[in-house]
C-alpha cells in the first residue's frame, strides 16, 4: 500500500462525515459550514485568498531569510567568543519562552505605526529563529572525534578546523532547524497580522478575521485551510531541499 | 627509533601508563597485542602527539606520522581523492606520494571521484591507508584498523600492507586484539596488560605463503599458540 493512501482516505471519510452531518443535523452555517460550502467560498474568494496568501507568503519568507541569516551569525559568533556566548545565550532563550503573542503589540507600537511590514517581519522572525540558533548550536558540537584528532595530528589550524570540518559537519543540523523554522516563522507571520488587525494588513490572516467579524464562517474556513495547506507546502519544500542537501554533501542527516 | 622513555599517562587520577620504555624498530612492523582498555590506543595516541605524557617523553617521532584509525576516519562531503589529499593539504607540505600514486598504490585509482558513502567499509579503509602513504612521513600507527571487516577482507588488507610496508620501508607501529593479525603482521609483537608491555617476541614468519603454505601457516598456528600462552599469562 502506497504510504500517503491511509492518510488521504481517513481524510475523505472525515470529510464526507462532516458533510453529511451538517445537512442530517441541519447544523447552521455560521456554526459549522458544510465541506461544500467552504469549497465554494475558497471558489468566490479564490483571486482575494491568492493575493493575501502571497502577502503572508511574503512575510514569512523573508522572515525565515532573516532567521537563517541571524542563526548563523549568531552562532558563529558564539562559537569565536565564548564570552559573547554566555552573554547572549540567555537572552535568546528569554525571546524564545516569551509568548509571541505578547510581544507583537510592543514590536507593533515601536516599528509598526509608519511601517507595518517590517514589524510582521520582525515578529515573524523572533518565532522562527530559536531553531535556527539551537540547532545549528547543536551541530557544531557533533564533530566525529576521530576527525578532529586527524586534524590536530596534522595540526590543522583553528580556522582550517572550522571550515573544512566543524562547519560542514554542521550543515545538516542548519537544515533540520530551517525545516522547523518555516513552519514557525509562518505562525508567526499570522500572529503578526492578527495582531496588527486592520492596520493595513494584507495578509491571510486578515482576511480570516475580517470575516469572522462579518460571521462569513465558510470564508473563514477557507482561510484555514489554505494557511495549513502553505504550512504544509513549506514543510515539504524545505525537507525536500534538506534531502538533496544532505544527500549532496554525502553525510546523514541530523536527527532531530 | 621511534621510542617512549619512562612515559607515564593517565588523567582523573587514574593512571593509564606508568613509566614505560617501549622502542619501535625502524622499518619493521612492530605488532602491539591486547584486550580493550589495556592503554595499547593511549600508547599510539602519545606516539602521535594527539596526547602529552604527564612525564616522560616520546622521541625519534619528528614529523606528524600517519594515523590509520579504526574506522576510515574520512569526511563524508569529500571525494576521495580530497580526503587523500587532506594531509598535505592541511599541513601545507607535499606528501611522499601524488594523491593519484596513493590512490594507485591501493586499487582505487578509478574511485578518485567517489565519496565515501559511495564505497565498501574495505574501500574505505584503503582509503585510509592510501591517506597515509599520501603524507611525508615513515612512521605509521595502525589503530585496530580491520578489526570491523570479515575475515576475508582483513586479510586481503593485510597483504596490502605488508607489501606496502615493505616497498615503502615503512616503520609501522600495529595495534590489534587479534592474535592471528598480529602473528601474521608482525616482525616483532610485544602483548601489553594493563599499561605495560612485555618483552619482544620476533616470530620470523616466512611469509611467501605461495612458496610454502604448509611450513607458514603452521608457523603462524605456532605463533599463535606461544602469544595466547603469553596473553594467558599476563592477564592471571
Amino acid at each position: 500500500m502506497k504510504a500517503w493512501l491511509p492518510p488521504v482516505l481517513l481524510f475523505g471519510c472525515l470529510i464526507l462525515v462532516w458533510e453529511v452531518s451538517v445537512w442530517a443535523f441541519d447544523i447552521p452555517k455560521f456554526l459549522l459550514p458544510a465541506p461544500t460550502a467552504v469549497a465554494g467560498a475558497l471558489w468566490e474568494n479564490s483571486a482575494d485568498f491568492l493575493v493575501a496568501g502571497l502577502a503572508t507568503l511574503r512575510i514569512t519568507l523573508i522572515a525565515l531569510g532573516f532567521a537563517v541569516l541571524s542563526g548563523v551569525v549568531l552562532t558563529l559568533a558564539f562559537s569565536l567568543s565564548r564570552f559573547l556566548g554566555q552573554a547572549l545565550y540567555p537572552i535568546a532563550i528569554v525571546l524564545q519562552v516569551t509568548p509571541i503573542v505578547s510581544v507583537a503589540p510592543l514590536i507593533l507600537i515601536w516599528v509598526g505605526i509608519d511601517h507595518v511590514d517590517r514589524a510582521l517581519v520582525i515578529i515573524a522572525w523572533l518565532a522562527a529563529f530559536f531553531p535556527i540558533l539551537t540547532n545549528l548550536m547543536t551541530g557544531l558540537r557533533q564533530v566525529d572525534p576521530t576527525l578532529v584528532d586527524l586534524f590536530r595530528l596534522y595540526k590543522a589550524s583553528r580556522w582550517q578546523r572550522f571550515w573544512m570540518l566543524t562547519w560542514p559537519s554542521a550543515i545538516p543540523y542548519l537544515l533540520a532547524g530551517v525545516k522547523i523554522s518555516s513552519g514557525l516563522a509562518l505562525i508567526g507571520a499570522v500572529v503578526a497580522e492578527f495582531v496588527a488587525g486592520s492596520g493595513g494588513s494584507t495578509g491571510l490572516a486578515w482576511r480570516i478575521l475580517e470575516a469572522g467579524n462579518r460571521l462569513q464562517v465558510p470564508k473563514m474556513f477557507a482561510g484555514l485551510i489554505i494557511l495549513s495547506a502553505m504550512g504544509v507546502v513549506l514543510f515539504y519544500c524545505f525537507s525536500a531541499l534538506e534531502r538533496v542537501l544532505v544527500g549532496r554533501l554525502g553525510v546523514r542527516g541530523a536527527v532531530t | 627509533m621511534p621510542s617512549l622513555d619512562a612515559v607515564s599517562f593517565g588523567y582523573d587520577g587514574r593512571m593509564l601508563i606508568s613509566d614505560l620504555h617501549v622502542d619501535f624498530t625502524p622499518g619493521n612492523i612492530s605488532v602491539l597485542l591486547g584486550p580493550s582498555g589495556c592503554g595499547k590506543s593511549t600508547l599510539l595516541r602519545l606516539l602521535a602527539g594527539l596526547e602529552t605524557p604527564n612525564s616522560g617523553a616520546v622521541k625519534g617521532v619528528d614529523t606528524a606520522p600517519a594515523f590509520v584509525f579504526q574506522d576510515a576516519a574520512l569526511l563524508p562531503w569529500a571525494s576521495v581523492e580530497d580526503n587523500v589529499a587532506l594531509p598535505s593539504r592541511l599541513s601545507g607540505e607535499a606528501g611522499a606520494l601524488s594523491t593519484r600514486d596513493a590512490l594507485q598504490a591501493v586499487g582505487l585509482a578509478d574511485y578518485a571521484k567517489r565519496k565515501p558513502a559511495q564505497l565498501s567499509g574495505g574501500q574505505r579503509m584503503r582509503v585510509s591507508i592510501a591517506r597515509a602513504l599520501a603524507t611525508h612521513t615513515n612512521l605509521v600507527l595502525f589503530d585496530e584498523p580491520f578489526a570491523a571487516l570479515d575475515e576475508i577482507l582483513r586479510f586481503q588488507l593485510n597483504d596490502l600492507l605488508l607489501d606496502l610496508q615493505q616497498h615503502y620501508g615503512w616503520t609501522v607501529v600495529f595495534v590489534t586484539h587479534s592474535l592471528y593479525e598480529a602473528a601474521f603482521l608482525g616482525d616483532r609483537i610485544a602483548v601489553m596488560h594493563n599499561g605495560t608491555v612485555s618483552d619482544w617476541t620476533e616470530p620470523g614468519l616466512d611469509r611467501s605463503l605461495d612458496a610454502d603454505a604448509q611450513r607458514a601457516s603452521a608457523a603462524l598456528h605456532d605463533c599463535v599458540k606461544t602469544l595466547s600462552a603469553r596473553m594467558r599469562g599476563r592477564a592471571e
